[in-house]
Formats: structure tokens, C-alpha cells, sequence
């Protein structure tokens, strides 16, 4: 019976022993905490980060296909030549990169206010209308107002594109606002764009703003905005690369040489063809040779191919990439001031583009001087007679309309906005359009079709479902 | 001390006086088959109640000295039936030994693998003998349970040596994490981990399943657990179902050792490969084009022939250098064609089989020693085997498995038995790339215009300019082998230079006390480990197409698992009519897995060996990962029996898991109840000729999924941008140019994750008929999986893509059919037939308000989870469609491009059935064994590519415009009796031109407008194996050599197919194990073999 008694206490010792173990078991540093991950970073850290998912936003398939439908690229084999024939479904885009990039943007805004920091703050507003404004501008109505707060709005709603264009021009009044603070955050060594430049980073809002205005055609705030954006090619906003695959190799590089060689091109597309009719032509004053053999060159992929400059041109791997620039905003007043008939300052505006290409510059990048000129234009070579009115318009102010749209569609290569003008240009007043040919078919294409992810998990999607043949409302 | 030594002296007195006070007398005698009626050596022959024993030699003769008192001899050989002859008193026992078929099916390995009795079991469970899997010709374990039992699906990932397969028990149960089922080597839970890690992942280099580096000569059986309450016992890991393994132990042979050595050689082939035209040359537009991606050139029969016209001269025109080859030859360019002359300088009308360019016939050795033996106390088992592979393809692509295993089991004391079983692999492999990459294989081998030969892969290339580069890498589109230009890897190149290798070593061993302190209750107590390594290696060359400067990556994988059981026993008998047991037991399990990697890009020195110093540090990256899992569990099962014909179970599993959230609770438990009823000893229905045996099964149970760790944390990490979606390799925060950034994880984590629950009910019967000659069991099951984890898709808009939530429900029904019979016996000819047949029926009951769900490693058919849909159907486009659901035209006649998606495709079989016959006669036997799959679709993205292409077997035809004209889908008018490459089709506004601009527009899986048109029936049936087999075992064979026998046998594994899929063998899967099935996107193909064996034993 004794025996019985200890063997039974003996067995209960045990048990406790085995029971306070095994709770100890989970008590390990392992699974407390996460051992591949940090759980939070620094508002620089997250500022270095997010630059990289908006520098991605700007070299990725979205933009290619806006190079596509603008007709300055051609689709040439698998999925991009469905592309380049305007073939796409609710699956072939994605907000996966997007709004989680224009998430971090916001976060870096909480985590600045924390810190009680304006400059990291005005930057991460920048970030973020940049982000959305891409959005708004190929995909129309948007999330914005309701974004980025998932437990108060799990369904953002979809906001209208004018409310969306209004609120941005908010967002980054209220980011200058930020950037004029007194003091801030260094933020030098995680800046790869303007190495903790503020000045330079309130000059890129306001030529974002200038960009904003112009699609919405207010056409005075265009010019103001600008007065104030990007005024010299060293407040360029570049994305810089290097040579390391899957690491900082420029994404067009990446692209058109070594993950999808051959799959798209540049026989058929537009662009090459009016670059060919501005080399020994009438122009006397222009030259593209040298810009067109930096855009492109022949037999890369194939014998006889025209193909992407990436031996010695503008996508080599190292290869600047551009997000806001000097010219852009330069071409913004032009065009504004154009609109409006002051035809003496659009001309300065396009001179001052002309003068940066004679001197070869592009992008951080300098291309050859043998068949380079730009030489200034006159006003009155947009005369009927004049040697840069082409297509023989009526009147100046259409001609340097059309000088004017047809170097922005130069300038814009491998950037989405081109396909913003392709869209914008058919409604400006006066309309001047550039004759881009279709690829296939009689429909023009106007917008990107919401990504199936939104239409699976949000019911505020728009209904019924615009294809991509449908006017977005403010172009 | 000195009181026990004299007991101990005394008591062995005691014995010795006994034995001399004992009349021995010898018993002789002889023994025989009763298949063969030949003598039989090596038949242990047993004393009843003592420890004497002898074996019959080799004229099949015994003698043996027993004491008066003994009552019985017992006779037992290794597949025979155990015989207990009384003695009555004879001095000459003579006795016949039959065959022992029932052997198998009389007892069943449970869950916690211990012995059960298969007819008062209620759940479903299949058992498969070690040898049938051996025999199958497969060289992995998971593959050779194929078409063998009921309810189990698999799939190999692909036909390259050594891959890995996917298994599936009863549908799938979950969507996050492995849904395979786990897997159970005596006792203790294994690793079956298929992971692709790194780059690999995306290059389509197919892994290994780690289960199959368990020698397949090595398994005595195994059963798989199917239902829900047979698997209870493990808890949160057993949703999938569980097989459990159990080795070969030693026997008591009394002291003799038997030797048993196998070899194998088998030769392995292609099975089916897609068709590919040979009609049109590169190029498009009907025109020659040297270098063109496409095929959509010249009409090749046309051609002159003789030696193509090249452009030699430098400083002429269209000039682009010279390759020369190794064997001296060299190409230059060629011109063009033009409208005038189509070919241009092509004149050659040589054509090639690009389905052959890199195959070969494959072969395999499989040698295996098998040495065991034992006494009435301690048994023992050595074994080594030795597997060396070279797959169908013709380099870089082998697997050699070396395995040894060593198995003891000594009962120390009547009350303590102690065992332990160890096995070590070592397994060496490479794999060449796959899939939908540019350096696969079958990507750039069947994309190769049928003009262009692939066998000159290398050369010297000089170009205009006079610079020479050697180690050029010529492929089809870059004919000459220009420098850093490849594009598409020529297939031969690549399986020559670039290198996937793994290198594995694994350790499983386990540790096993019973104790037996009083006669009622047993104590076990068993730990176990399961610790491996991968080391594996990935390296393209200079001049691949994907890293044309080169790459080089290596990871090292390794998981430990440690699990240990302790569980007690007690029987008890009540009374005549009642008994029971009772088991209670404690589960501690703990898996750690890590990974390391480096990778380094821009080789400095191509040629270097495989060192991560061989780059720039801007070229070098490196991770890690480590994950820690505990669990701990207590259990306890009982067992009732009611008048021998009631036999109710009931088990429950209390477990906590460190995957659980912080803010759940941290126990969770799981319940089962089986009821087993055998009918059949009812008064009325004994002794009925017809039916021999009834049962009628019913059971209840729950189980479980562990959440993957660490989701309940959101995290922050490196930033990288790119993945498929981008069509680039995208960037990283890595680089010194982009300051070392970090953004948050877009999956939000979950504080609240509790396991998923699997609750499934069961009912069967078990019956056999005509003195058990045909047997019979039915099963009927329902599933349904609550509080599924699911990666949950989230608006992007919220600043998230994924949220991990318990929120899916899922559901399985289906019916499994099982049918022997022992056909025709007479005299020596024997004829059996075993069949079985499944069906299962998947259903999304609920996404937690979500109305889609695409996996996540779908390719463009988008296997999705819909609610009321079966799991994983194909959502995706077909072309637009009108209001009465017809193609909505266009102006000339074609369907128009999709745009919204739809449900396109179904991969889940209708059914599933195996037919098995063997037929005997003597020592001679013939095994036959087919199968088939049933209704399910499969998406031939492959075919989808290659019309892009234009190397289609399809797209060979040369078709006339008939009278009228004719239209292509741009509205370009063919005028009548104009000839052209393509189809004429009618679409419902009449005929219209299937051409290169259908097939590089909206007829291709290249582009959205309609995936649907590549959905096809995957349905085969197949001879998945026949087996001709003939025993030498003579009793004269087994005098003249001492042998016991010598098996010779022939198989034909997967010889023959019958589908109408028009790809490769449809049972492959792009992504492997996934959840994503049905999917083609240039997988490597399935293989054929022939296998050769004999088997010596001694």
C-alpha cells in the first residue's frame, strides 16, 4: 500500500515536472519574436525604402505599357506583344507594389510626426502623391481619401479622379509647407535622389503640382507651380543604377536585354519615325541624329532590329532613370503659356529644354555631340512658312503646340506621362495631337483596367467594369 | 547480497535438476510447401513454451530433442503460416507449410504504431506491403504508392531524377503551408519538406521530396491513415492525413542470418513529348529571318537546298561576324528574304527533332543488401543500398542515393524490451532548369525554329571588327554567338554548363523502451530525431541567357526534428463479454529549420570554381532564416469490446503549439470516436457460406493545422522590388546606391491565428465473401476544414495585399471502393484481381467574405478558391462573349480579347480507379497494373506558348485561301488560291485565316484574351506497371547452391498512355508540390522505364 502511495507520487513529481517544462518549451527567444525580421525601423530607414518602391513605380511593366499605347514602343512577342495590340485583361495589372509603396509613404508621415520631424514628413507626402498620382492618371477613380487605414476602412472606397487630382494638390501643398520648416532630420545617407536636398525636394513638388495642374488644364496654376519646380538639370530627380542584377540594374536595361530580349522594340512604334523626320529636314535648327542614336540602336537583338540603345545609350545598365525633371517642368510652362497664347515665354520655356539638349544632356547622361543641334527657335519659325510647322498649322501658336507636345513625347520616353498626353492632347484646346498611328485595330486605348485583386476584394470597384477603351473622366 | 547469490545459486540448481530429471527424446521430421510440394530449408522450428529451436536444412529436415513434458512444435518462415503441430507423443513430425497471403491484412500499425487488428478497426485505412512498392519500379517511395490504393492522389513534379512528388489524401484541407499528409517512420514523425529556396525557385529547378531518401527495400508496409479519427492522435499536423512507415525488423531465425541482395538495372525514356512542326523555317511573315524568334519563315520544302549562301565578306553588308566551331565548321550571316525571294540566303532543308536534342536513354542501378537475424531475445537488421541514376536527360542530370540502416531489438528482461532504429541517407543530384525560364530547357529547345540546329552549342565568334570571343554560347537566336547576346539558351549548352546540384545528408533514428511491469499495462517510451542538410548549388554560366555575366548561388538548408512519446497501456477484461484499454501518453515535438544562402553575380574569373569570392561586393548577396516549432500534447484513448463484435475507440489529443497568436488561447483539443461492428457474428449470420465476414464502420474525428510560424508579426524588411509580375529582376535596397532601406511587410500579421480544425465523419463497410476469396470495402467520408488560415488578399488600398486570417471553410466529400478476388485457383495457376476506385468532391464553402482567392503559385489559368467552387479552379479569361453567351465577333469574324475573368477550367478529377491482376503459375508470375484519372482539366500552357512561336505541331500546315478570299484576324484579306502557314477555321461568321497574326494576337497563352482556349482534358489512363516474375526455389536449386531462393523479375513501369492531352505526360505539375494543379508551362516531361532485377537470398 506505502509502495503504491510513492509509486503515485512519485508518477504526479513526474507529470508536474513534464507539465512546467513544457510551458517553459515556448519560452525561447525563437518564438517570442520573429528571428528573420525587425519589427520596426527608423523614419530614415523606412524614407531609404520606400524611394526604392516609387523609383520601381517608374521603370516597371505599367510604364512600358504606357510607352506601348503611346506608341513610342512596340510590342513585339509574348505577353508584350498582346500588350502592343491592346490585348489586356483585369489580370494583367497589379496594385501589389503600388499602394503599399504609397502605404510607407504614409507611414514614414506617422512615424516623422512621432518624432515630431516636418522635413522626413514633407518628403514621405511627396513620395506619396507621386505614387497616387501615377494611380489616378492610368487608372482613373482611385482609392485616396479612405486609403491606408485598414482597420477604420478594411474597403476604401474609390474616390472620383477630380477629387483625387484636388486632394493631391493638398497633399503636396501641405508637403511644401513641410519642406520650409527651419530644421529637420538629416536624411543625407538614406536620400539616394537628393541626398537630403529639401530645397531641392520642395522644387519636385512643386513641378509634380505643375504636372497635375497641367492634366486638369488649369493652365495659370500649371505655370505658377512650375515657376517654382525644377530649375536646373542638378535638381533632376533621378533614380540612379548600377550593374548588379536583381540588385540596382537599371529596369529597362533589365528588361530589354537580358529578362525579356526581343519582346518588345522599336520597329514599328512611332517615336523612331518623328525623330527620323527631324534629321535633315527643313528643321535646319534641329538635329536629332545624335538623341536618336541614343535612343536606339540596330541589331542588338536580332540582325536589323531597332532596338534599345542599352551598348551605349540611354538604358545601358548604369543608366539614370528619370521621375521628375528640369525639362519637364520647363515643357510644362511652355505648353501652359502656349495654351494661353503668351507665345513669347512658351518659347523661352522651350529654348531653355533645347539649349540643355544641345549640350547633350539627358537624364544625367551626356550623348554625343556629332548630330546634336538644337539651336534656339524663333518665333517666327512657327510661321505657315517657318521651318518648325511641319504639319503646316494655321496658326503659331498651334505650331509651337505641336513643337511643343512633340518634344515632350521625345523627352518622355520610357515614362508613363507620354501616355498621359497621348490621352490629354485629343481635349486641350487648342487640340494639336501628334498623328501616333494604331498599332491594330480602330480604338484608341485610355485607361488601365482595374487589377482583378481590388474587383476580388473590394466591393467599392467601380461598377459596370471600364475596359480599357473607356475615357477616364479628366482626359 | 549473499542471501540473493545463494537464491541465485539454488535456483539454477534447481533448473539443471530438473532438466536431468527430464526424459529428452528427438523428434525428426521434414517440412514442405504446399505450393510447391518441394522440401523447405530454413524453417524455424520452435519447442512450445521453451527457447529450443532448430531450422530445417536444406533437404527441408529437422531434428530437434524435446522434453517429455512438451506438448507442440511451432514451424514459421518468412511468408508462410505460422503451424502449431501437437507432438501426441511421435518421434517423426512431417508437415506442410502454406502460404500466408492474410499475413498483411490481419494486423494494422496505428497512428501511435502500434500493432491493431485490421478487422475490429473502424476507420479507413490502406495498407501497402514494402515489396509492392519496391516492385514498382519507381526509384521514390511516394511515386511508387501510385494507383495503389483509394483516396490517395499523386503527382511527380516532374520526370527528372530524384524529383519530388505531390501527394494528396482525400482532397485538399488547406490552403497556407504544405497540405501534404505527415509522414510517420516508426513512431516518429519525418520531415517530407520539398522546398525550393532562392533563385532556384523561380528557374524551375524541380526539388526533392525528402521522404523518398527512405530506401524504398527498406519498408515492411505502410499504411495510410485516411480518415480523420485514425490520424486524431496527432493532432494539429494530421489534417492531411498521415502514413505511417514501418521498417523491416530482424525475425527470430535462431541464430541463423539471412542475406538477401537485390540489384536492379533499369532504362528510362520519354513518354510523351508535344508536337512540333517541321514544315516552316525561321522567320516571319513567310519569310526567312536568321535569328528570328519565330517560325513563321519560309515554307522549308521549297527551298534549293544544298550549303545557305553566307555573307563571308566583313565590310559587306549585313555582315555580323563568323563562329566557328569545334569541328572546324563555321556559320556566318544570312541574308534575309525578301518578298522576291523568301528564303534569302537560306538554302539548307534540313530539319531536326528538337524533342530529341537533349534526351537520351536514361538508366539506373539499384543494388541493395539486406543481412538480419535474431534469437528468441534480440534481433538484428543491417541493410545498405545503393541507387546511381543518370536521367533521361543527357548531362547534369543525376541522382545517386546511398542508404544504410541499422534496426536491433533486444527483449533485456521478460519485463524490458528496449529497440533502436537508425537509417542514414546520403543523397547527390543535379537537375537541369525547367519551366518558365529562358535558360529551360524545353523553353528554348521546343521554341527552336525546326530548321535550326541546336547540336553546335559552342564555338569561337569573330566579329566584323576582327575581335574574337571564345566560349561563344549559339542558340537560335543568336545564331553566330555574339558576346552576352544569348537571349534564349540553346537547350545543350545549358545542360553542359549550367549546374544545379543538391547534396543531402540525413540522420533518422529512434529510440524505443517498453516496459512491462505488470502483465495489464505496457509503458512506452520513444524519442526520435530527424536532423538533415541540404547543400545545394546553382550556377549559370558566362554567357547564359538570364545571368549573362554569370551567377552563382549556394544555400544551406537544414532541419532538426526531435519528438518523443511516453505513453502507458493497460488492459483489462471485465468480463466474457466485456473488455477494454485504456492509453494515456504525452507528445513533445520541437523542429527547428534554417537556411543560409550567398549569391554572387558578374563573375570576375567565368571558370572560377564555385567560390562566393569570385565578384565584386556589390554583386554578392546573402541571407538567412531560422524558425523554431514546439508542441506539446497530452492524449489518451480507450478501447471497448463488446461481445467480440462491438469494438468502439475513442481518442483525444489536448495540444498547444508555439504557432498559435499571443492573444488566443493556447490549448486546443482533439477528438475522435471510431464504432467497429462485425455483423457477421451475429447467430444468424455465422457459419454462412456466401458472406464470411460483415463489419460495418463508423467514425468521428478532429484534427488539425498548425499556423506557419511568425504570422502573427508584421514585420519590416529590405526593400526589393520585382517579382513575375514586373518582367525584370527587379531591385534592392542591397545596392550602396539606394541606402540600405527597409519598408513594412505588405502581410499584415495576426495575434489571434489559432489552428485550423478538421472535423470529418466516416462510414464503411468491410465484407468478404465465398470464404474469403473476394473481399470488399466501401468507404463514404465528409470533411469540412473551419478556420482555415488563409493568406487573405486585402484591398491594396488599406496599404496591405495580405492578411493571414482564420476565414476559410473548406469542404470534402467523396467514396472509396476497394475489391479483391481470388479468381480462378487451379492446380498451379492462380489468378487474382484487386481494383479500387475514389472519388472526391471539393467545395469552398466559405473566403470570410472574400469573393476570390487566386493561389498563389497559379500561373495564368489563376487557380483560384471561389465559395461553391471545388478548390483550385481556373479562374481566368476567355473571349468576349454576348448576351447569349456566344464569341461576341469582330468585323471580320474572330473573337475579341477577354478582359474580366471566369471560371475556365476544373483540375479535380471526376475520379480515380486502379485495376491490378496477377497471375501465377508455380514459381512463374505476371502482375498487371493499370490505372485512371478522370475529368480533370489541365492548362497546356506550353501549346499556348509555342503558337506565339510558331513551332507548334499545329502550325505546320500549308493551307489555300478557297474561293471567296479569305480574312486574318487584322482584317488583311488572303486572296483565293493563295497558300499560307496556318489553319482555316470558322468561329460562327464564317471561315476565316488562322495565321501568324491570330497566333501572335489573341491565339496564344501569351497574352489575355482567352486562357480558356488552352484548357484541355487531362484524363489517362495508363499500364502504370507490369511486372513479370519467376522464383527459383527448387529444393534441388537450393541444395546444388545453398541458396534459399532466386527471384528473377521483369518491369515495365508507365509503358503505355493513352490520353488525348496534347502535351507532355499530364501527370506533371510546373509548380511541384503546390496547391496550384493542373498547370504546364514547359515542365520537364514524365519518363518510361523497362527494369531488370534479381534477387538472391540466402
Amino acid at each position: 500500500m506505502r509502495k503504491i502511495f510513492i509509486n503515485k507520487i512519485g508518477i504526479a513529481l513526474l507529470a508536474m515536472q513534464f507539465l512546467i517544462s513544457c510551458e517553459q518549451s515556448f519560452d525561447q527567444p525563437d518564438i517570442q519574436n520573429n528571428p528573420n525580421a525587425v519589427t520596426d525601423v527608423t523614419v530614415q530607414t523606412l524614407l531609404a525604402g520606400t524611394m526604392l518602391g516609387v523609383a520601381m513605380l517608374h521603370e516597371d511593366t505599367d510604364v512600358r505599357i504606357a510607352s506601348m499605347w503611346a506608341g513610342e514602343l512596340a510590342g513585339l512577342s509574348r505577353a508584350h506583344q498582346g500588350f502592343g495590340q491592346y490585348i489586356v485583361s483585369s489580370q494583367s495589372f497589379s496594385w501589389n507594389v503600388l499602394y503599399p509603396v504609397a502605404s510607407q509613404a504614409r507611414l514614414i508621415q506617422v512615424k516623422a510626426d512621432v518624432v515630431g520631424d516636418k522635413w522626413t514628413k514633407g518628403v514621405g507626402q511627396v513620395l506619396e502623391a507621386l505614387v497616387i498620382a501615377k494611380a489616378t492618371s492610368l487608372y482613373g477613380d482611385v482609392p485616396y481619401s479612405q486609403a491606408f487605414d485598414e482597420t477604420n476602412f478594411p474597403t476604401p472606397v474609390f474616390d472620383k479622379q477630380a477629387d483625387v487630382y484636388k486632394a493631391l494638390q493638398v497633399t503636396l501643398d501641405n508637403a511644401i509647407l513641410n519642406l520650409s520648416a527651419p530644421a529637420g532630420l538629416a536624411f543625407t545617407q538614406q536620400d539616394f535622389l537628393y541626398k537630403g536636398d529639401v530645397a531641392k525636394w520642395k522644387s519636385a513638388a512643386n513641378t509634380l503640382k505643375a504636372r497635375l495642374y497641367l492634366h486638369t488644364a488649369e493652365y495659370d496654376n500649371a505655370i505658377a507651380s512650375a515657376a517654382k519646380g525644377i530649375k536646373s538639370q542638378a535638381a533632376n530627380m533621378l533614380t540612379p543604377h548600377g550593374t548588379s542584377l536583381g540588385v540596382d540594374m537599371n529596369q529597362n536595361y533589365d528588361f530589354f536585354r537580358v529578362n525579356r530580349a526581343g519582346d518588345t522594340g522599336f520597329d514599328g512604334a512611332y517615336l523612331p519615325k518623328l525623330m527620323q523626320s527631324r534629321i535633315a529636314s527643313v528643321n535646319s535648327k534641329t538635329d536629332e541624329t545624335a538623341l536618336y542614336n541614343h535612343y536606339f540602336k540596330t541589331g542588338i537583338i536580332a540582325p536589323g532590329s531597332l532596338d534599345a540603345n542599352t551598348t551605349d545609350g540611354a538604358f545601358m545598365a548604369n543608366s539614370s532613370h528619370p521621375i521628375l525633371t528640369y525639362y519637364e517642368n520647363e515643357l510644362i510652362i511652355a505648353e501652359a503659356q502656349a495654351r494661353k497664347n503668351a507665345l513669347n515665354e512658351a518659347l523661352t520655356a522651350l529654348n531653355s529644354v533645347r539649349s540643355g539638349l544641345a549640350n547633350g544632356y539627358l537624364h544625367g547622361a551626356t550623348f554625343p555631340a556629332a548630330g546634336r543641334k538644337y539651336e534656339p527657335y524663333a518665333l517666327n519659325d512657327f510661321s505657315l512658312t517657318g521651318i518648325a510647322n511641319p504639319t503646316k498649322a494655321a496658326t503659331t501658336q498651334q505650331a509651337m503646340l505641336y513643337e511643343i507636345i512633340a518634344q515632350r513625347y521625345i523627352i518622355f520616353l520610357m515614362q508613363y506621362e507620354a501616355f498621359n498626353d497621348y490621352r490629354r492632347l485629343a481635349k486641350a484646346t487648342p487640340v494639336v495631337q501628334l498623328s501616333i498611328p494604331l498599332y491594330v485595330g480602330s480604338k484608341k486605348p485610355q485607361r488601365f483596367i482595374y487589377p482583378q485583386s481590388e474587383i476580388a476584394t473590394n466591393p467599392n470597384v467601380p461598377a459596370p467594369l471600364p475596359d480599357q477603351f473607356t475615357n477616364v473622366p479628366i482626359f | 547480497m549473499k542471501k540473493n547469490l545463494l537464491f541465485i545459486f539454488l535456483f539454477l540448481l534447481s533448473y539443471t535438476i530438473e532438466l536431468h530429471a527430464q526424459q529428452n527424446s528427438q523428434i525428426r521430421g521434414s517440412v514442405k510447401s504446399s505450393e510447391t510440394g518441394e522440401a523447405f530449408p530454413g524453417v524455424t522450428i520452435q519447442v512450445k513454451g521453451t527457447t529450443i529451436g532448430t531450422i530445417t536444412d536444406a533437404n527441408g529436415t529437422f531434428t530437434i530433442s524435446a522434453s517429455s513434458t512438451a506438448t507442440a512444435l511451432i514451424f514459421s518462415a518468412i511468408g508462410m503460416k505460422t503451424v502449431e503441430e501437437p507432438i501426441s507423443g511421435r518421434n517423426v513430425v512431417n508437415v506442410t507449410l502454406s502460404t500466408d497471403y492474410k499475413e498483411l491484412n490481419e494486423v494494422i500499425i496505428t497512428a501511435l504504431g502500434i500493432k491493431g487488428e485490421r478487422d475490429k478497426f473502424a476507420s479507413s485505412v490502406s495498407t501497402l506491403e514494402g515489396k509492392t512498392i519496391a516492385r514498382s519500379g519507381e526509384t521514390s517511395l511516394l511515386t511508387g504508392l501510385s494507383g495503389k490504393t483509394s483516396g490517395v492522389l499523386i503527382t511527380r513534379n516532374g520526370g527528372d531524377p530524384g524529383a519530388g512528388a505531390y501527394i494528396q489524401i482525400r482532397g485538399q484541407n488547406t490552403i497556407n503551408g504544405s497540405a501534404q499528409p505527415l509522414f510517420i517512420i516508426d513512431g516518429v514523425p519525418v520531415s517530407n519538406a520539398s522546398d525550393n529556396a532562392g533563385t532556384a525557385a523561380n528557374n524551375g529547378i524541380i526539388q526533392q521530396s525528402r521522404i523518398n531518401d527512405i530506401n524504398p527495400e527498406d519498408i515492411e508496409r505502410m499504411e495510410v491513415l485516411k480518415g480523420a479519427s485514425a490520424a486524431a492522435l496527432w493532432g494539429t499536423r494530421a489534417a492531411n492525413g498521415v502514413i505511417v512507415i514501418t521498417t523491416k525488423k530482424g525475425r527470430n531465425t535462431n541464430g541463423k542470418v539471412n542475406i538477401t541482395f537485390k540489384s536492379t538495372v533499369s532504362f528510362d525514356r520519354v513518354n510523351k513529348m508535344p508536337a512540333l512542326q517541321r514544315t516552316y523555317g525561321q522567320g516571319l511573315g513567310g519569310l526567312y529571318q536568321q535569328g528570328n524568334r519565330n517560325s513563321f519563315g519560309d515554307l522549308i520544302s521549297d527551298r534549293l537546298g544544298g550549303q545557305d549562301t553566307y555573307i563571308t565578306d566583313p565590310t559587306a553588308a549585313g555582315s555580323q561576324g563568323v563562329v566557328v566551331f569545334p569541328d572546324g565548321t563555321n556559320r556566318y550571316a544570312i541574308a534575309p528574304g525578301t518578298t522576291a525571294n523568301p528564303h534569302g540566303g537560306k538554302n539548307d532543308q534540313s530539319t531536326y527533332d528538337h524533342t530529341k536534342d537533349v534526351f537520351q536513354t536514361g538508366h539506373f542501378t539499384d543494388n541493395s543488401l539486406n543481412i538480419s537475424g535474431g534469437d528468441s531475445k534480440s534481433t538484428f537488421l543491417v541493410s545498405y543500398s545503393n541507387l546511381n541514376q543518370d536521367g533521361v536527360i543527357k548531362a547534369f542530370s543525376n541522382y545517386k542515393r546511398n542508404t544504410a540502416r541499422v534496426n536491433v531489438g533486444s527483449q533485456f528482461m521478460n519485463w524490458l524490451r528496449a529497440s533502436a532504429n537508425v537509417g542514414y541517407t546520403k543523397v547527390q543530384s543535379s537537375r537541369v532548369q525547367e519551366g518558365d525560364n529562358v535558360d529551360g530547357i524545353m523553353l528554348g529547345g521546343l521554341r527552336t525554329p525546326p530548321d535550326f540546329d541546336n547540336s553546335k552549342p559552342t564555338g569561337t565568334f569573330t566579329n566584323p571588327a576582327g575581335q574574337v570571343f571564345n566560349d561563344a554560347h549559339v542558340s537560335y537566336r543568336n545564331p553566330l554567338g555574339k558576346d552576352l547576346s544569348t537571349i534564349y539558351s540553346n537547350p545543350l549548352w545549358n545542360i553542359n554548363n549550367n549546374k544545379n546540384t543538391s547534396d543531402v545528408d540525413r540522420l533518422i533514428g529512434t529510440l524505443q523502451l517498453d516496459i512491462t511491469p505488470i502483465s495489464w499495462l505496457n509503458i512506452t517510451g520513444r524519442t526520435g530525431i530527424d536532423n538533415f542538410t541540404d547543400n545545394r548549388l546553382e550556377r549559370f554560366s558566362r554567357n547564359s541567357a538570364l545571368y549573362t555575366n554569370g551567377f552563382l548561388s549556394k544555400n544551406w538548408i537544414s532541419e532538426k526534428q526531435f519528438n518523443t512519446d511516453v505513453f502507458a497501456v493497460a488492459n483489462t477484461t471485465f468480463n466474457n463479454d466485456f473488455s477494454g484499454s485504456l492509453l494515456l501518453g504525452v507528445n513533445y515535438n520541437s523542429r527547428r529549420r534554417a537556411t543560409l544562402s550567398g549569391a554572387i553575380s558578374n563573375l570576375i574569373v567565368p571558370t572560377a570554381p564555385d567560390i562566393l569570392t569570385n565578384a565584386l561586393n556589390s554583386n554578392l548577396s546573402a541571407n538567412n532564416y531560422n524558425s523554431l516549432i514546439r508542441t506539446y500534447a497530452y492524449y489518451a484513448q480507450a478501447e471497448l469490446q463488446a461481445y467480440d463484435m462491438l469494438f468502439l475507440t475513442l481518442t483525444g489529443r489536448n495540444e498547444s503549439a508555439s504557432t498559435f497568436g499571443s492573444e488566443t488561447k493556447n490549448s486546443f483539443f482533439f477528438p475522435s470516436a471510431a464504432l467497429a461492428w462485425q455483423f457477421t457474428k451475429l447467430n444468424t449470420l455465422t457459419d454462412n457460406d456466401f458472406l464470411s465476414f460483415g463489419k460495418l464502420r463508423l467514425t468521428w474525428g478532429q484534427v488539425g493545422i498548425q499556423p506557419q510560424p511568425y504570422q502573427n508579426f508584421t514585420t519590416f524588411g529590405p526593400a526589393f522590388y520585382g517579382d513575375k509580375d514586373t518582367f525584370t529582376r527587379g531591385l534592392s535596397s542591397a545596392s550602396t546606391l539606394y541606402g540600405g532601406g527597409y519598408v513594412r511587410s505588405n502581410t499584415a500579421g495576426n495575434d489571434f491565428l489559432r489552428p485550423e480544425r478538421k472535423s470529418e465523419s466516416e462510414i464503411g463497410v468491410d465484407l468478404r465473401f465465398l470464404n474469403n476469396k473476394i473481399t470488399f470495402s466501401a468507404t463514404g467520408y465528409s470533411n469540412r476544414t473551419k478556420d482555415v488560415i488563409l493568406a487573405l488578399n486585402v484591398p491594396s488600398g488599406t496599404g496591405y495585399t495580405i492578411r493571414n486570417v482564420n476565414a476559410a471553410e473548406l469542404s470534402n466529400k467523396g467514396l472509396e471502393l476497394d475489391a479483391s478476388a481470388n479468381l480462378l485457383s487451379k492446380g498451379n495457376f492462380n489468378w487474382n484481381l484487386s481494383a479500387n476506385f475514389s472519388l472526391n468532391r471539393s467545395n469552398v464553402v466559405s473566403l470570410a467574405g472574400a469573393s476570390v482567392y487566386t493561389l498563389p503559385d497559379s500561373y495564368m489559368q489563376n487557380s483560384s478558391l471561389i465559395p461553391g467552387q471545388p478548390f483550385g479552379i481556373f479562374y481566368s479569361t476567355d473571349f468576349l462573349k454576348n448576351e447569349s453567351g456566344a464569341y461576341a465577333l469582330d468585323a471580320n469574324g474572330f473573337p475579341q480579347g477577354g478582359t474580366q475573368n471566369e471560371i475556365i477550367g476544373d483540375p479535380n478529377p471526376k475520379w480515380r480507379g486502379g485495376l491490378g491482376s496477377t497471375f501465377s503459375y508455380k514459381n512463374l508470375s505476371l502482375f498487371l497494373l493499370f490505372d485512371r484519372i478522370a475529368g480533370n482539366d489541365f492548362f497546356n500552357g506550353t501549346r499556348g506558348s509555342l503558337y506565339n512561336f510558331g513551332t507548334h505541331g499545329d502550325q505546320g500546315h500549308t493551307v489555300v485561301a478557297p474561293a471567296g478570299s479569305l480574312k486574318d484576324v487584322n482584317g488583311n484579306i488572303i486572296a483565293e488560291g493563295t497558300a499560307f502557314q496556318g489553319q482555316i477555321k470558322d468561329f460562327g461568321g464564317g471561315p476565316v485565316a488562322i495565321n501568324q497574326a491570330w497566333w501572335q494576337g489573341r491565339g496564344t497563352a501569351s497574352t489575355s484574351a482567352s486562357y480558356k482556349q488552352f484548357v484541355e482534358d487531362g484524363s489517362a489512363s495508363r499500364l502504370r506497371e507490369i511486372t513479370l516474375s519467376y522464383s527459383l526455389k527448387s529444393a534441388s536449386f537450393r541444395r546444388l547452391t545453398h541458396l534459399s531462393n532466386v527471384d528473377f523479375s521483369i518491369t515495365g513501369r508507365n509503358l503505355v498512355l493513352w490520353t488525348k492531352y496534347k502535351g507532355t505526360d499530364p501527370e506533371v505539375n510546373i509548380s511541384g508540390a503546390g496547391l496550384s494543379r493542373g498547370q504546364d508551362w514547359f515542365t520537364n516531361p514524365n519518363t518510361k522505364s523497362i527494369l531488370f532485377s534479381v534477387r538472391v537470398m540466402y
